[in-house]
């Protein structure tokens, strides 16, 4: 067998991974800059036990960031509900945790937003969303709890995302710097 | 710009349920790629703030949906067959009592085989044995 081939597939990953390593981690520190370092190590992780067949090096840097965005949702719902909110008359309040007061009132105002957004739309489509993003269930489970189908369920997950992005946006409250996505 | 899996497979697959091998896909399309940023935006946003809720609860399944009522089900009709295999009357066997359906479906969770291979097979033995006790009874007569 010749040992020659895997041995530079590996060296030509670790050689790749070095290269888009430093911008990974400013991506990530970006988002996530608390646990940054900790998601790169899942990203490269990922990457290294995927080891994916990338034709050009600009193709290994978009499935690096493709990959790094799914770690990033995953550490987001697993941190959901940092900010515990109570509805008051008249608006929200934070009920615990935050002791940043522009933090707070952020978190109260992103939630009204929220709220309002997904008040408005289809009952159906809210709740997978809410189910997704505030339970365990998975699509599959929201699917047969609503009786559709799994491709059902992702489409109003899509939609619903879809229309949040659009009101955070009119609301002022998404990050509104460049996209990230893979392209020099 | 649009792709079949923007709104299927690459949801899924973003949310961890859907094979890691479609990244691959999501890295060479700009529509996947797009729904990716999108997704991690609203996320990153949204999660934070929305209180934990508690996964509703699903209607209980009937009682004779229970494994343990259809296992029971399968002995029976077990024992029936081999008694008139044999031809003889129907052999009477002992079933395990009925639990509570959560209990046992969370017991088949994780162990599935449990069921098969340890209760039943030992009361299969037990009937096994019972029948050919029988069959030696009617041997000497
Ligand atoms: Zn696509």
């Amino acid at each position: 067998m010749d040992t020659e081939e895997p041995l530079q597939a590996v060296a030509k990953l670790d050689a790749r991974i070095a290269r888009h390593r430093a911008e990974v981690l400013g991506f990530l520190s970006r988002r996530a800059p608390v646990v940054a370092e900790e998601l790169a190590q899942e990203v490269w992780l990922k990457v290294a036990r995927a080891a994916p067949e990338c034709s050009t090096d600009a193709k290994f840097r978009a499935y690096a960031f493709a990959v790094a965005r799914r770690v990033l949702i995953d550490h987001h719902r697993r941190c959901r509900a940092r900010v515990q909110l109570v509805p008051i008359a008249g608006g929200l309040e934070t009920g615990r945790s935050s002791d940043d007061p522009h933090s707070s009132a952020c978190a109260g105002q992103t939630l009204l937003a929220v709220e309002a957004c997904l008040a408005k739309m289809p009952a159906p489509q809210a709740e997978v969303f809410r189910l997704r993003t505030t339970t365990e269930l998975s699509f599959k489970e929201i699917a047969a709890r609503q009786g559709v189908s799994l491709n059902t369920a992702l489409g109003r997950m899509h939609t619903a995302t879809r229309k949040l992005r659009e009101a955070l946006a009119a609301a002022g409250l998404t990050d509104s710097t460049p996209a990230t996505r893979g392209r020099r | 710009m649009s792709c079949p899996h923007a709104t299927t497979t690459t949801i899924a697959w973003l949310y961890g349920e859907a094979d890691e091998a479609h990244a691959l896909h999501v890295a060479d399309c700009a529509a996947c790629t797009a729904v990716a940023e999108e997704h991690e935006q609203v996320m990153s946003v949204v999660v934070p703030v929305l209180p934990r809720g508690k996964a509703p609860e699903l209607p209980e399944a009937p009682a004779w949906r229970s494994p343990t009522w259809w296992a029971a089900g399968v002995l029976l009709a077990a024992s029936a067959l081999l008694a008139l295999r044999i031809g003889t009357a129907p052999v009477s066997v002992s079933v395990p009592e009925p639990t509570s359906t959560a209990t046992t479906v969370a017991a088949l969770e994780v162990e599935p085989a449990s069921v098969w291979s340890g209760e039943l097979e030992a009361e299969l033995d037990d009937l096994d044995a019972s029948i050919d006790a029988l069959a030696a009874d009617f041997g000497t007569l």
